[in-house]
C-alpha cells in the first residue's frame, strides 16, 4: 500500500515535473521567440532607420560629390567667368528642389592677387525656377566669408563636411562645404553647396508611418531636425518660455523634456543610425508595444498555450485520477459487495446467536437509542422489541437513579473515547415494564458499526444467584458459628487432636496439641516436619517410617489405626509417650481427603505400668524368700515322718500347699507382667513335644484323679522352644480342662503334624466358655466364669500367658468351645531338618 | 570320717536357721553368714566342705564373695547357688558355681543336692 502512494506521488511528481518542463519549454519558446521577434523587430527598425539614414545620407552624397566636383573643378580656375559658369552649369545639374545654392569661396587673395574676397554663389533666380544665378553679395568685406564658421570648417576640414543645419527665414538648410585645394593640396579655398532641408524634413516625417512611431531626426548638435511631432513640441516649447524659431532651435534634451512631460507613459524602442558626413543621427522611436507587439503576442501568446498546457496537463491529471477514482471506486464497488455479501451472512448469524442466545442481549448506539432486544430480553423485561427499538435504553431499562450515570457515560464516551465499564462484568439493576426493579449482572462490549460505535448488553437475571448467595451467606454463618464452636470444643479436650490434608499439611492443631507438643501451629507446615523435630520413635527406640506412622495409615486408608510412641518435646525435659488414634477423613464421595489424629500422653499411665510390673517384679521375688521359708520349715517338719500325728501332717502340708500357690500365683503375675512388656526371657533347646507332652499328661494324671488323660502322640515332634514354659502351657491346658470338667471325665490330648507344624489339642468334656466370653477367652485376668456359679476361681492369666508364648515361639493357639466341652489347640513350627542334629 | 561343713552364705535369718536345722538333722555341720564379709571371716576360720551362697545380699554380694574367695583360696569349696531371680542358671555359671538351686525350693531336693556335690 505504501509503495503504491509512494509510487502515485512519484507520478504525480514526475508528472508534474514534466508540465512545468513543459512550461519552461514553453515559457524560454516564447521568450526566446519574443526576444527574437524583438530583436528582429529591433533589427528591422534598425535596419530601417539605417535605411533611411543611407537613403538621406545618399541623398547628401550627391551633394557631396557635388560640392567636391565643385572644389576640384574650380581649383585651378582663375577665371572669374570659368567659375561662374561652372557654377552654373553644376546649378543647374541639380534639382532643384533640395539644393538651393552652390559657392566657391576663395581664400585672401587666393583667386587673384587683387581680390581679397572672391566668393561667388549661384542660386536659383526664384522659387521653382531652375536658372541659376550668380551672386556676389556675400563676397562682401562686411561679410568676410573668410571668418565665416562655415569657411573655417571647410578649410580645415579638407574633406566635404556639412555643417549643421540652421534655420533662414522659413525654411531649414545645411552646408555641405569642401576646401579647394592647390596643387600642392593646401586649401585655397572652399566650396559650397546650400541644402534645402524641408524636403528632406518632409521626407523624414513622411517616414513616420504610424502613430506608434516617431522618426526623426537630430543633427551633430542634437538640434531635432524633422520631428512627427514638430508643431506639439514647437507648442510645447513656446508654452515652456522659449521661442524658437524653428524646430532647429529644439534639442534633444527639450524632446526628452517634452516627452517626459506629455507622454510619460511613452516606452519607445529607439534606433539610431548615424550619417557619418552629415553627423545626423536618424531616431526611430517606435511604441515599445507597437513595436514589440508581435514579440508581445509570442510571449503572452505562451501564456494561453501554458494555460492551455496546464489546463490540458490539470484535466489530463484530474481525469486520471477521476479514472483511478473510478477505478478504485469500481473495486470498493466489488468490495462493498462482498462485503455486504458477508455482512449479509454475519447479520444473519448475528440474529441467530441473538435469538439463540441465553442472555438477554440489548444493543445501543452511541446515542443511546436502543436498536437490538432479542427475545430473552422481551421476556426479561417485559417488553416486545417492536416497543422498545427506537427508544432511549435509559428510558426504557434503567431506573431514576442510574439514568444520570448512564447518560455521563455517553458523554464522557463521546469525549474521550474511553468507557469503563466496558468488558467487565457488572452487577446492577433493571427496571421491568411493570416498574419492579430486577437484579442483573451485564457485560457490555463495543463494536464498531457502519455510522458509529454500537454497544451490546449481555444481561442475566442474578435474582436467583442473589438469594442463592444471601443463602449461602446464612449458611456460611451457621457454619461458621459451628466451627467456632467445634473449635472450642476441640480446645477445651485433654487429648491433643491434628489434621492434616492429602498433601500432609497440617490443617488443624488444638491447644492440647500445642501443649503437649510442645510446638508452635504456625512453625509447622507438614506432619513430616512434626515427626522430624520430636524424634519420634516406638516403644523399643526405632524410629518409624513415615507409611508406619497411624496418622499416614488412616491417610492411606487404613480404619481406625492406634499406636504408642515416644516423642521429644522440644523445651520439654525429657521424652514423654504418647498414645496415638488416627481415624482418615472422607469426602461426601467417600474419598480420603484427610487425616486426624488424636493422642494423648500416656507417660504416666506407662510410668505406672512400669511402676507396676516393677512392683510385681518386686514384690515376686520379695515374696520367694518367705515362701521358701514357709516350705522349708513346713517340709522340714514333715520330715519327722511317722512320729508326726497325721492332722500335724495335714497342717504342714496344707502350709506347704499353700506356700507353694503363693509362689505359683507370683510366677504367675510375673510372667503376666513380661509378657505384656514383651520381656518374657525364653530359653530355647531342641525338644519333642511328644516327650514333654507325655511327661506332663503323666504329672497330671497324679493329681487328677477324677480325670482321665489320655495321650495320642504317634510320633515325636520336635520343635524349638523353652522347656519349662511349654510345660506350663501343657499344664495350663490341662488345668483348664480338670478345672471346668468338674464331674471329671477323659481329657484327650493329642499331638498331630502337618504343614510343616507340631499341632497339640487338649480336649475336655467339661461346661465349656459359655459364648459371650470366647470373644475374650485370651485377655489378661479375664475369666470367662466368673461370678458365675462355675467360677472356680483362678487369675485368668493362664491362657493370656500360653497363647503370648506359644506365639512367641512362633506358633498360634486357638480353641472350640460349646456347653460339652472344649478343645484348646496350639501349634510350633517344626524344627528344621539341619537342626534336629543339634 | 570327719563330718562335712556346710557354710549358709543368706540375708534372711530364717532361711539360714531353717537350713540349718535342716542341714543339721541330715548330720551336717553348718556354719551361718549374713553377708558375703561374714562368710569370708567364717572361710577364714576354716573353709568348709560346702557354700550354699544367696547372691542378692547387701555389704557383699555374692559375685563379690565368690570372687574374694577365688582370689583368697586356690582351691576351695564348692558353691552351690541359692537364688529367687529368673537367671539363677546364669548367676551360677558367672561364678562358676558347682550348682544352684531355685527359691521356692522343696528341701528335700536341696539335701539331695547338696548331697550330690558333696560326692
Amino acid at each position: 500500500m505504501i509503495r503504491r502512494i509512494e509510487k502515485t506521488q512519484l507520478l504525480f511528481v514526475l508528472w508534474l515535473l514534466g508540465v512545468l518542463a513543459l512550461t519552461g519549454l514553453v515559457v524560454a519558446f516564447c521568450s526566446i521567440t519574443a526576444s527574437s521577434l524583438e530583436r528582429e523587430a529591433l533589427t528591422q527598425q534598425q535596419a530601417r532607420t539605417n535605411k533611411i539614414a543611407t537613403r538621406l545620407e545618399e541623398k547628401f552624397l550627391v551633394i557631396n560629390q557635388i560640392v567636391r566636383t565643385l572644389a576640384v573643378l574650380v581649383a585651378p580656375m582663375r577665371d572669374r567667368e570659368d567659375v561662374e559658369r561652372l557654377l552654373e552649369r553644376t546649378l543647374a545639374s541639380t534639382p532643384d528642389d533640395y539644393v538651393y545654392g552652390m559657392g566657391v569661396w576663395f581664400g585672401p587673395h587666393a583667386f587673384s592677387p587683387r581680390e581679397r574676397y572672391f566668393g561667388p554663389y549661384a542660386r536659383r533666380a526664384a522659387a521653382g525656377c531652375k536658372k541659376p544665378v550668380i551672386t556676389y553679395e556675400w563676397t562682401t568685406p562686411s561679410y568676410d566669408f573668410h571668418h565665416q564658421h562655415w569657411y573655417r570648417a571647410g578649410i580645415v576640414a579638407r574633406d566635404a563636411v556639412f555643417l549643421e543645419p540652421y534655420f533662414d527665414t522659413d525654411q531649414a538648410y545645411t552646408s555641405a562645404v569642401e576646401a579647394i585645394l592647390d596643387d600642392r593640396g593646401e586649401a585655397v579655398g572652399v566650396a559650397s553647396v546650400d541644402v534645402l532641408l524641408p524636403q528632406i524634413q518632409e521626407q523624414i516625417r513622411r517616414e513616420t508611418s504610424s502613430a506608434d512611431e516617431e522618426v526623426y531626426v537630430t543633427t551633430r548638435r542634437t538640434a531635432l531636425l524633422a520631428h512627427p511631432a514638430a508643431s506639439s513640441i514647437l507648442e510645447w516649447a513656446r508654452s515652456r518660455g522659449r521661442a524658437p524659431s524653428s524646430l532647429l532651435d529644439v534639442r534633444a534634451d527639450d524632446l526628452r523634456a517634452f516627452e517626459a512631460e506629455r507622454r510619460p507613459r511613452l516606452d519607445p524602442i529607439v534606433t539610431t543610425a548615424v550619417l557619418p558626413k552629415l553627423g545626423w543621427t536618424a531616431v526611430i522611436a517606435t511604441d515599445r508595444r507597437v513595436l514589440f507587439a508581435d514579440a508581445r503576442c509570442v510571449r503572452w501568446g505562451g501564456a494561453p498555450v501554458i494555460a492551455l498546457l496546464w489546463s490540458g496537463a490539470l484535466s489530463l491529471h484530474l481525469s486520471s485520477r477521476r479514472a483511478r477514482r473510478l477505478k478504485e471506486l469500481a473495486r470498493d464497488l466489488d468490495h462493498r459487495e462482498v462485503v455486504q455479501t458477508i455482512l449479509r451472512e454475519s447479520e444473519r448469524r448475528l440474529r441467530a446467536v441473538l435469538e439463540a442466545a441465553l442472555h438477554a442481549v440489548v444493543g445501543m448506539d452511541e446515542r443511546g437509542v436502543i436498536i437490538d432486544w432479542n427475545p430473552q430480553a422481551e421476556e426479561m423485561f417485559g417488553w416486545t422489541a417492536k416497543e422498545v427499538l427506537g427508544r432511549r435504553l435509559s428510558e426504557v431499562m434503567l431506573s431514576e437513579r442510574y439514568r444520570e450515570a448512564h447518560e455521563r457515560g455517553l458523554l464522557e464516551l463521546k469525549k474521550t473515547g474511553r468507557a469503563p465499564i466496558l468488558n467487565r462484568r457488572v452487577e446492577t439493576s433493571a427496571l421491568r415494564r411493570d416498574g419492579s426493579e430486577l437484579p442483573v449482572e451485564l457485560i457490555v462490549t463495543q463494536i464498531q458499526g457502519g455510522d458509529g460505535a454500537l454497544f451490546y448488553a449481555f444481561i442475566a437475571d442474578i435474582s436467583e444467584r442473589k438469594r442463592i448467595e444471601e443463602e449461602r451467606g446464612r449458611l456460611l454463618e451457621r457454619i461458621r458459628q459451628r466451627s467456632v464452636e467445634l473449635q472450642a470444643v476441640l480446645d477445651s479436650m485433654a487429648d491433643g487432636v491434628l489434621a492434616c490434608d492429602s498433601s500432609l499439611s497440617i490443617t488443624l492443631m488444638n491447644h492440647a496439641a500445642v501443649r503437649l507438643l510442645g510446638i508452635e501451629p504456625a512453625a509447622l507446615r507438614s506432619f513430616p516436619d512434626i515427626v522430624e523435630r520430636l524424634h519420634v520413635r516406638f516403644t523399643d527406640g526405632r524410629r518409624p517410617a513415615l507409611a508406619e506412622m497411624p496418622l499416614m495409615q488412616a491417610l492411606s486408608g487404613g480404619e481406625l489405626t492406634q499406636g504408642n510412641f515416644v516423642i521429644d518435646v522440644p523445651g520439654g525435659p525429657r521424652e514423654i509417650h504418647v498414645h496415638s488414634n488416627a481415624a482418615p477423613i472422607r469426602d461426601s464421595e467417600g474419598r480420603i481427603v484427610a487425616a486426624v489424629v488424636v493422642f494423648h500422653d500416656v507417660t504416666g499411665a506407662i510410668e505406672l505400668d512400669h511402676l507396676k510390673d516393677q512392683f510385681l517384679k518386686v514384690t515376686a521375688h520379695e515374696l520367694k524368700t518367705p515362701v521358701t521359708i514357709m516350705k522349708s520349715y513346713a517340709q522340714l517338719a514333715l520330715r519327722q515322718g511317722e512320729t508326726l500325728p497325721p492332722p500335724l501332717r495335714k497342717t504342714l502340708e496344707g502350709i506347704n500347699r499353700g506356700a507353694d500357690r503363693i509362689d505359683r500365683i507370683m510366677r504367675d503375675l510375673l510372667d503376666v507382667s513380661q509378657v505384656y512388656l514383651g520381656r518374657l526371657q525364653l530359653q530355647l533347646a531342641l525338644l519333642d513335644l511328644r516327650e514333654l507332652l507325655e511327661q506332663t499328661a503323666s504329672q497330671l494324671g497324679v493329681n487328677a484323679a477324677k480325670h482321665h488323660v489320655r495321650l495320642r502322640a504317634e510320633r515325636p515332634a520336635m520343635v524349638r522352644g523353652d522347656r519349662y514354659r511349654l510345660e506350663k502351657v501343657i499344664l495350663t491346658l490341662l488345668d483348664n480342662a480338670v478345672r471346668y470338667s468338674p464331674e471329671g471325665g477323659d481329657i484327650d490330648v493329642s499331638l498331630s503334624v502337618e504343614g510343616g507344624e507340631a499341632i497339640v489339642a487338649v480336649e475336655d468334656r467339661g461346661i465349656g466358655i459359655p459364648a459371650v466370653g470366647q470373644s475374650r477367652i485370651f485377655e489378661r485376668f479375664y475369666r470367662a466364669h466368673s461370678g458365675t456359679d462355675q467360677d472356680y476361681g483362678g487369675l485368668g492369666v493362664g491362657l493370656y500367658i500360653s497363647r503370648q508364648l506359644v506365639q512367641q515361639l512362633g506358633g498360634r493357639m486357638w480353641f472350640l468351645s460349646e456347653a460339652g466341652g472344649s478343645r484348646f489347640m496350639f501349634s510350633l513350627p517344626l524344627a528344621e531338618e539341619n537342626e534336629r542334629g543339634s | 570320717m570327719t563330718a562335712w561343713s556346710v557354710l549358709v552364705v543368706d540375708d534372711d535369718d530364717d532361711i539360714r536357721d531353717v537350713l540349718e536345722m535342716a542341714l543339721v538333722e541330715q548330720g551336717y555341720l553348718v556354719s551361718q553368714a549374713p553377708n558375703g564379709r561374714a562368710a569370708l571371716e567364717v572361710v577364714a576360720q576354716g573353709m568348709p566342705s560346702l557354700i550354699l551362697l544367696d547372691m542378692k545380699m547387701p555389704v557383699m554380694n555374692g559375685w563379690e564373695f565368690a570372687a574374694e574367695l577365688g582370689r583368697t583360696y586356690p582351691r576351695r569349696a564348692p558353691i552351690v547357688v541359692i537364688s529367687a531371680a529368673e537367671d539363677a542358671r546364669r548367676r551360677a555359671a558367672e561364678i562358676g558355681a558347682q550348682a544352684w538351686i531355685g527359691k521356692p525350693f522343696e528341701l528335700n531336693e536341696l539335701l539331695a543336692l547338696v548331697k550330690r556335690t558333696l560326692a
